[in-house]
Order: structure tokens, then C-alpha cells, then sequence
């Protein structure tokens, strides 16, 4: 039961929020962190229970349980690992938005959606099911939608949310088919049973294409290339949801995928291929940090080993915590300066010391210097790199291409560390009041911000330094549970932090001297590297297949819903007669002829043969309109006459008193229409209108006589027929089908009349006084 | 006889449509009321033609026509009265209100 | 006043017209007839005497507003259905059975002439709205 609370808590609160919101006023951050703080606590409280081998499960039957979709949520060590990291940010993140806000910001709805993500975040993490991942998945996309867009008049936050929405919405449905897929070929979406039924999926012919639209939700998630499109658009969003967007939740939601689908699809070559390549391209595309590491951990995924395992896992964690520390010190900088220009930002560690060491832990953490965690996770990433060295040349490629992305890592860390904070102070730097929606002190001096702020900060630092120095905390409660999750048995390891000289120690050491070198030489890397990752041109294709998209949809829309009837004729008509042609050419024969068809006495003869002139003759003299209707006339009559001939005297006598009634209609009407029409349509129009209705014609009647020629059984017929004296009391069958049997449509047909009847009253005697 | 039947549906169809596709509201109308007869005579034709047997419980009991399809083309023939007299008042109304009964114009050609 | 003839014939004929009607609906549970056919009748029977005389003396006559027709006979149909309801049937389920009516004889009756009355009403007062409104427009 306490697994659901952790999903149920911070989505009541959310919405609750707006409500308490009038009611606390600034003050509803706190709600926030309650919310929060408590299902992390229900989190906490679970922990005996995940680590006894018994993770706590909640599943209930419904909607379709036969269908494989039922709401099911599973605590299992990678499940509960992330949602420690999701709730445990999570709250860390609402207590610094509450002091960083500033007073004119809607608090109430911005804690409503970020709440709301966080529980859609939970959602997907602790699902047990494919089907609830999803859905949970696009909750995901929702909230994120709101709140990338949450400065919403800022026309770039509206594109870099629609951005974001349309290509990981994109993903989604790749992911929608993709687990369609998979049950159709096991028949489950059970994510336990799945990855005990491991080697069946793989041997399913299926097995790529449900690979290939899983990983593309995946990557389009986690911005991974060439999905990465739309991750700093994204940055237009207020900092702590970057922060918790980009650390913990939404980016990484693509990783966690890929850590739970993991057990199941490990081991294939395309597997590896895939997942490996793409990563190592985003990780050296790597302009923005959080793309590189994402890479780096996919690249481990793809390689498919308990080590690699080992190494992705650690350091999903390790991310989270020095990556949402970074970005709260990057909130806290521009909340203080009013700016986030690089260029005015320099030696602010005169001004805010305690900012800065902080900031420096976290960065000096991402780049991957030791006695911090990112060092450890590291170093794990290089031993697998360089494990395979040994099966060829081409295996050389790893380890290379993993040292050229830690370098770039290294040097944007640096950037960070001295270039913003322990680098030379411009005394006469003028800070902009207010900008970027920072608080720029009206007096000009940045400061250290106070605890609200600087806490998370702290607490987060201190986790980089804690897990550094002694990473057997986090590798008993943590890391054991979830790794046996993600490789699908347990799995023996220890982490430390001194292995000996080993060659991933040298490796981080030419790392670390490689890239202070880099550092140095910075301003002219840094052009080719954005070259590099944006230069393709990616954003034009996006922006100009955008607007392809819009132009092509307007242009077909204004093309067949141009308000005029005579195409909207065209395109049922042509859609019906492709229909019955397309049935008719898949038959054999049509069997439209019948041996007995019955002959028709000469007087029925002559009265089709007068129908069918007056019909033609009503076409013919269509612009005459007095004449036009006067033959229409004896078109129903003539009508009603053969409903005579057919044995039905109802009908005969309803049509006939309709027919008289609807001529006077028309000639009260033509009364007030000009009386003849000369032809207005074009020759062209008119002939093709003419072929249409030829073949129309010709179709229908072959319809007709196909119907004819069929044998139908009747069996309703015959239960009119016999019950309509014992049950209703009536001889006249047909009068008793239309208020006895089948009273309910006949009621509906006078409510027809009435509306019918009201409309005309009202189009005639309500209209705007001229 | 249902070669006969079968060929007055189809004049009936196709006078129907070539008359709904016309620019002026008036055969337009014209077109859709033809368009009704031939709905409900396809409706009767999926019972077996039989002549002299009206719906009618007799005793002794004696054959009957298909009685269901009778009593889906009233109701089918009601309606499309309904139908027909909201069409006229709409076509007269459109005719006082935009001063010209052609209503079916393409986009270039409408003023 | 419009023709003499015609004014004569519809003098004497419109009873007959009502009564005919009343008559087609009254068999129309057993005979070919019923309430659509009914209401038609009496329809154009009003129909007639709007073309052999004035309309304003016609409404004179027969001071009838049509859309209060319309709504009676729609409330008389759906009544019987639910009246079915008070009495433990389902929606619009109907009963008949045998009276002894003092003069006539045995009589068959069935709770769907109710719905058939309504249905007449909803036919008469639809016809004669769309039929009346048109023929005031413009004058």
C-alpha cells in the first residue's frame, strides 16, 4: 500500500495546489516540500523491504486485465533507487524554487506542475508494467510541456516547449508501438515476466523492429543524437526545473527506460550496436554536459556486461547529484546577478564564497577528479572501455573516443569552476537590474544567498563528496538492489576508491592533463566544438519541416473543406464507389443474376417506364421551375404507385399525402424564388458532374440487382409477422413494428419532425430586425 | 421485375446526384428529394418482390411481404419530408438573405 | 374567397376529410392506416381550406398555434412510454386487451393508440407550422 502513496501524494497535492495556493499565498512552496518530503519518507520507510528480496508490489485489475493492461506499480531496486533520486531532488528542488521565485511569479501553478511531474516521474519508475511506463511516460511530456513553456510570453520558452513536446511526443509513440509490439509477440507487458521470458523476446522475429521503437523513445527522451535537438531550447525554462528536469527526472527518464528494458534485450549485436554507437556520438557531440554524460551512460548500457551495468547504474546517481547541484549554483548566479552572459560573469568567489566552493565540488565532480563520486563512476567506465581492448583494433575506438568526451566534460567543468568564480573580478562590471527574472540587487553586489537556497546546494554537494570518499553507503543501500535489477540476477562487486596503478587511473590522469591543456587554448575549441554538434544544420531541418508540415496540411484542408457542397459530393461519392469497387474486384463473380427473377406484368411495366421518363425529364427540365416541380410531383406519385404494386398500402398512402403536401411546399416556395434559371455551372463542370452521376447510377444498379439476387434469410421478419397479433394486439404489422416493437425510433422520428419543423419557424420568424 | 426495379433506382440515383451538384439551391433540393425515393425503393428491394400480400395478419395465416423494410421506409419517408421542408425554407431564407440563390460556387468565383 | 367552387366543395368536404382522418387512425393498429397517414389527412384537409379561403379567416376558424401541437403530441408519445414504467413494464411497452363497450360491442384497444394520438398531433402541427409560416412570409 505505501508504494501507491508515493504516487498518490505528490498528485493530490498538486492538485490541491491551486486551491491552497489562494488560501497560503507565497507560502505554498512549503506544501510543495511536504509533499514531497513524504514520499520520499514512504520511500525511505520501504527500504527493508527492498532489500529483504521482497520489493513491495500494488497492482489492481483494471482497466482490461485480459489485455495485459492493468495498473500495477513494482518497488524493485532500480525502481526504488530512482524514485529516492526523483523524490529525494524532488524535494531538495521545491525548497529552493520557494526562495528563488520571485514574488510576481504564479507560485501556485508552478508548483501545481512541477508536483504533477514529479508524481507522473514516480509513475514511471515504479510501474511494473510496460502499459502503465507509457502512460505514465507521457504524463512525463505533459508536465514538462508546462513547465519548459512556464514563462509562457516569452516567445522562446513557447518554442522550446512545443519543441520539446513534439519530438519526445514523437518518441512516445514509437514507444506506444513498440510495447504494442511486444505484447502481441509474448502476449505480456509485465515487466518481470519479460525479463524472465528474456531469451523468447530476443528470438522473436520482431525483436529489431520492437528494439528500434523503444530505443527511439528512449533516445528522443534523452536527447541523445540526433534527438538532441531540443534540450537547450528547453534551458528557457525558470533554473530549479532545469535543474530537476535535467538531473533527475525527464532526460533521465530515456536512461531509466533503457536500465529496465536492459535485462531483456542485453546481449544482441544489435543491442550493442545501436545503443553503444548512438551514445558515443551524443557523448562527444557533447556541447551541452548533460547530452555527453547521458551518452556516456547509454554507451555503457549498449556494452552489455555487469560491469557496464555497474558503471551506467552508479553513475545515473552520481549525475543526478552533481548535476542538479550545478544548475542550482547556475540558478543561484543568475538569481544574484540578474545575468546568465558568460561573458560578464567572472570571479564572483570574492562575492560569493560559499557559492563558489560549492559550485566547484559539483563541477570538479562532473569533470571526474578524484575523491568525488563522479570519479569513481568514471574510472568504472574506463575499465569497461578498455576490457574489450583485447578482441581487435576497432576496439581501440572505445577507450579513445571515451577519453576525447571526458576531455570535453573536463573542460566545460573548468569553465565553470574558473571561469565564473575563481577567476579575475571586473570591479566596474555593471549588473543588469532584473534580468533573466533574477533578482539583480539594486546596489550591485551579488552575495551568498541564504540557507532556503544554499542548503540544497550543500546537501547535494555533500553527497558528491560523501559517496567519493566512501561509496560503500551508497553501494549497500543503493547500488546492490537496483544493479540486480538492471542485470536481472544479483550481481557480486565492490566499489573503491584505489585499485592500484591501473590503466583507467592513467587514463583519468590523461584525462585531467589533457584537459587543463584544453582549457588553456578554450576560446578557439570552442567554435568547432558548437560546429560540431549544431553545425549540421539540425535546427533548420527541424524548423523547415515544421513549417513544411503546417504548409502542406493548410494547403489540403483548404483543398477539400473549401465550404463548397459539390466537393464534398465528389469526395463521398468517389470514396463509396472506390469502396464497392474495391469490394467487387476481390470477389470471384458477382452473382447478379438470378434464375427466377419474377416477370413483370405490362401495366408494371409502363409505370416504371413512365418513371423512369419523369425522372429524366425532371433533370432535363431542371432550369423551368414551375414545370421542374410539377414533374417531380408525379415522380411521387408514380412512386406511390409502385409501393401499390409492391404490396405495401402504408407506404403507398404515406407517400402519396407526402407528395401532395411537398408539392405545396414547393410552390409556396417557388412563389419567392425567381421563377427560371438559365445554367450557371461551366460545360466542364457539367460533364464531369454528368459521368459522375452515370457511373453512380450504373453502380447502384447493379447494386440492386445483386441484392435482389441474393438469398436472404428472415428471420426478424418472420418474428414481426407471427408475434404481431398474440404480443401487440394488431393485423397491421407494419403499424405495429412503428408503435409497438419499435416505438422508441418512431419517437425519435416525430422529435426529428418537431426539430425540423421549429428550425423552419425559427429561420423564417427569428433574425435580426433590418 | 427486378431488372426493371433495379434500373429505376439507378436513373433515380444518378438524376439525384447530378441534380445535388448543380450551383442553385433549388435543384439542389430537386436533387435531394430524388435522392430520398431512391433510398427507400433500394430499401424495399431487399425483400422478395411479392405482389398482393400486404402486411396483414389474415386468418388463416397466408404469406406475407417483408413487413421490417415497410416500416423502415415510412419512417424513412417522414423524415425526408421533414427534411425537404427544412431544405426549401433554408434555400428561400439563403435566397432573401444573400440576394442570389448560387450557393455552390468555387472560392474564385464567389463576390 | 377565392373560387366559388372550390370554397363550395371544401364546405362539404373538409368534414368528411376530419372524419376520414379520425377513421384511419382509429384502424391503423389493424388496417393499413395509423398516425402518420391520419395527420397527413387532416393536414391537407387544413391545407385545403388555407387555398379556398383567406388565411386570415381560416385562422379565424381553426385558432390553433402549432407549436403547442408540436409539443403535446411529443409529451403524449413519450407519456405513454413512461406511463409503461409506472406500471412495472419497460420504456414504451404497450398492452392491449378487450373492452365491452356499451354500444359498440366488443372492442379491441391498445395503450399504442396513446402514441399513435401523439403521433398524429406531432404530423398535423409539423405540416401546418411549416406550411403556415411559409405562406405568411412576405405578405
Amino acid at each position: 500500500m505505501n508504494v501507491v502513496g508515493v504516487i498518490v501524494i505528490p498528485l493530490l497535492a498538486a492538485l490541491v495546489t491551486p486551491w491552497l495556493g489562494r488560501l497560503l499565498g507565497r507560502a505554498i512552496g512549503w506544501w510543495a516540500v511536504a509533499a514531497s518530503a513524504a514520499a520520499f519518507g514512504l520511500l525511505v520507510s520501504l527500504t527493508g523491504a527492498v532489500h529483504a528480496g521482497a520489493p513491495p508490489a500494488w497492482s489492481v485489475d483494471w482497466p482490461a486485465p485480459d489485455w495485459g493492461m492493468r495498473l500495477a506499480l513494482y518497488a524493485d531496486g532500480w525502481g526504488w533507487g530512482f524514485a529516492l533520486v526523483v523524490a529525494g531532488i524532488g524535494t531538495l528542488i521545491c525548497l529552493y524554487a520557494q526562495h528563488y521565485l520571485s514574488d510576481e511569479e504564479p507560485r501556485a501553478r508552478f508548483f501545481l506542475y512541477l508536483l504533477l511531474f514529479e508524481s507522473a516521474m514516480l509513475g514511471v519508475v515504479l510501474s511494473a508494467n510496460l502499459v502503465g511506463l507509457v502512460i505514465f511516460w507521457e504524463l512525463t511530456s505533459a508536465a514538462s510541456f508546462l513547465l519548459i513553456g512556464f514563462w509562457h510570453t516569452q516567445e522562446r520558452a513557447r518554442y522550446g516547449a512545443y519543441k520539446a513536446l513534439l519530438i519526445t511526443g514523437l518518441g512516445g509513440l514509437a514507444l506506444v508501438a513498440g510495447v504494442v509490439l511486444m505484447y502481441l509477440a509474448t502476449g505480456t507487458t509485465d515487466i518481470r515476466e519479460l525479463t524472465a521470458r528474456a531469451g523468447e523476446v530476443q528470438a522473436h522475429p520482431w525483436f529489431v523492429a520492437i528494439l528500434v521503437l523503444v530505443l527511439l523513445g528512449v533516445f528522443t527522451k534523452s536527447a541523445q543524437f540526433p534527438f538532441h535537438l531540443w534540450l537547450p531550447d528547453a534551458m528557457t525554462a525558470p533554473t530549479p526545473v532545469s535543474a530537476f528536469l535535467h538531473s533527475a527526472t525527464m532526460v533521465k527518464a530515456g536512461v531509466f527506460l533503457l536500465g529496465r528494458v536492459h535485462p531483456i534485450f542485453r546481449g544482441r549485436e544489435e543491442w550493442f550496436w545501436i545503443v553503444s554507437c548512438v551514445g558515443m556520438v551524443t557523448m562527444l557531440l557533447g556541447a551541452y554536459s548533460t547530452i555527453s554524460q547521458l551518452g556516456l551512460i547509454t554507451v555503457l548500457y549498449g556494452f552489455g556486461t555487469e560491469l557496464a551495468a555497474l558503471a551506467a547504474t552508479f553513475h545515473i546517481f552520481n549525475h543526478a547529484a552533481f548535476k542538479a547541484g550545478l544548475f542550482l549554483v547556475v540558478g543561484i548566479v543568475d538569481h544574484e546577478t540578474g545575468t546568465r552572459d558568460k561573458r560578464l560573469l567572472k570571479g564572483l568567489a570574492k562575492q560569493m564564497p560559499v557559492t563558489a566552493v560549492l559550485g566547484a565540488v559539483c563541477a570538479l565532480a562532473s569533470a571526474g577528479v578524484p575523491l568525488l563520486n563522479g570519479f569513481l563512476s568514471k574510472e568504472l567506465f574506463y575499465e569497461e572501455m578498455v576490457t574489450h581492448v583485447g578482441r581487435g583494433p576497432v576496439w581501440w575506438l572505445w577507450p579513445v573516443l571515451a577519453v576525447a568526451g571526458s576531455i570535453f566534460t573536463f573542460v566545460y567543468s573548468l569553465e565553470i569552476v574558473h571561469g565564473v568564480f575563481y577567476s579575475k573580478l571586473d570591479p566596474h562590471v555593471e549588473w543588469p537590474h532584473g534580468a533573466g527574472h533574477g533578482h539583480g540587487h539594486a546596489h550591485g553586489k551579488p552575495h551568498d544567498p541564504g540557507w532556503g537556497m544554499l542548503g540544497p546546494v550543500g546537501l547535494l554537494a555533500a553527497v558528491c563528496v560523501t559517496v567519493g570518499l566512501w561509496p560503500g553507503g551508497l553501494e549497500k543501500w543503493i547500488l546492490q538492489p537496483a544493479v540486480a535489477a538492471v542485470w536481472g540476477a544479483p550481481v557480486e562487486f565492490h566499489v573503491a576508491i584505489w585499485h592500484g596503478f591501473t590503466t583507467p587511473l592513467m587514463l583519468s590522469a590523461l584525462t585531467v592533463a589533457a584537459g587543463l591543456v584544453m582549457y588553456a587554448q578554450r576560446h578557439r575549441l570552442g567554435a568547432v566544438q558548437d560546429r560540431l554538434a549544431w553545425g549540421f544544420g539540425a535546427n533548420t531541418i527541424y524548423d523547415g519541416a515544421l513549417a513544411g508540415l503546417i504548409r502542406g496540411t493548410t494547403w489540403l484542408t483548404n483543398t477539400l473543406q473549401n465550404g463548397r457542397l459539390r466537393t464534398y459530393f465528389w469526395c463521398v461519392i468517389v470514396t463509396v464507389l472506390g469502396g464497392v469497387g474495391l469490394t467487387w474486384g476481390r470477389q470471384e463473380r458477382l452473382g447478379v443474376w438470378a434464375a427466377e427473377w419474377t416477370a413483370p406484368a405490362a401495366a408494371e411495366a409502363v409505370l416504371i417506364g413512365l418513371l423512369i421518363a419523369a425522372i429524366l425529364a425532371v433533370v432535363a427540365r431542371q432550369q423551368d421551375r414551375l414545370v421542374a416541380v410539377i414533374v417531380l410531383g408525379s415522380v411521387g406519385f408514380l412512386v406511390s404507385a409502385l409501393y401499390l404494386v409492391l404490396s405495401a398500402p402504408d407506404l403507398a398512402l404515406t407517400q402519396l399525402l407526402i407528395e401532395s403536401v411537398t408539392i405545396i411546399l414547393f410552390l409556396l416556395v417557388l412563389q419567392r424564388l425567381p421563377k427560371s434559371a438559365p445554367p450557371t455551372s461551366p460545360r466542364r463542370e457539367r460533364l464531369a458532374d454528368a459521368a459522375l452521376a452515370v457511373v453512380f447510377g450504373g453502380v447502384m444498379t447493379v447494386l440492386v440487382l445483386a441484392v435482389s439476387a441474393a438469398n436472404a434469410a428472415r428471420p426478424v421478419a418472420e418474428f414481426f409477422t407471427e408475434s404481431s397479433r398474440p404480443r401487440a394486439g394488431g393485423r397491421n404489422i407494419v403499424n405495429v413494428i412503428l408503435v409497438d416493437f419499435r416505438g422508441f425510433d418512431t419517437l425519435g422520428e416525430i422529435t426529428v419532425l418537431g426539430i425540423a419543423a421549429l428550425g423552419a419557424f425559427a429561420l423564417i420568424k427569428l433574425r435580426r430586425t433590418r | 421485375m427486378e431488372l426493371l426495379m433495379a434500373l429505376a433506382i439507378g436513373t433515380l440515383f444518378g438524376a439525384g446526384l447530378y441534380l445535388c451538384l448543380r450551383r442553385r439551391t433549388f435543384q439542389v433540393v430537386l436533387g435531394m428529394a430524388l435522392l430520398g425515393h431512391a433510398a427507400n425503393l433500394l430499401i424495399i428491394n431487399m425483400s422478395e418482390i411479392r405482389r398482393g400480400q400486404p402486411p396483414l395478419v389474415t386468418e388463416p395465416p397466408t404469406a406475407t411481404t417483408d413487413p421490417l423494410t415497410q416500416a423502415l421506409i415510412l419512417t424513412a419517408i417522414v423524415i425526408g419530408f421533414g427534411v425537404t421542408a427544412f431544405l426549401l425554407v433554408l434555400a428561400f431564407r439563403s435566397y432573401q438573405e444573400n440576394g442570389t440563390d448560387e450557393v455552390n460556387l468555387p472560392a474564385e468565383e464567389k463576390h | 374567397m377565392i373560387s366559388l367552387i372550390l370554397a363550395t366543395i371544401t364546405k362539404l368536404v373538409f368534414p368528411l376529410l376530419i372524419l376520414f382522418s379520425l377513421h384511419l387512425m382509429w384502424r391503423g393498429h389493424n388496417a393499413p392506416g395509423g398516425g402518420f397517414i391520419a395527420g397527413l389527412m387532416t393536414a391537407a384537409a387544413i391545407v385545403l381550406v388555407h387555398v379556398a379561403y383567406r388565411g386570415k379567416q381560416v385562422r379565424e376558424w381553426l385558432p390553433m398555434n402549432y407549436r403547442v401541437l408540436i409539443g403535446v403530441g411529443l409529451a403524449l408519445a413519450l407519456g405513454t412510454g413512461l406511463a409503461a414504467l409506472v406500471y412495472g413494464s419497460a420504456f414504451l411497452e404497450h398492452r392491449f386487451g378487450h373492452f365491452h363497450v356499451p354500444g359498440f360491442g366488443e372492442v379491441e384497444l391498445a395503450t399504442a393508440l396513446g402514441f399513435d394520438v401523439g403521433v398524429y398531433l406531432v404530423v398535423v402541427g409539423v405540416t401546418l407550422m411549416v406550411i403556415g409560416t411559409l405562406s405568411q412570409e412576405g405578405k
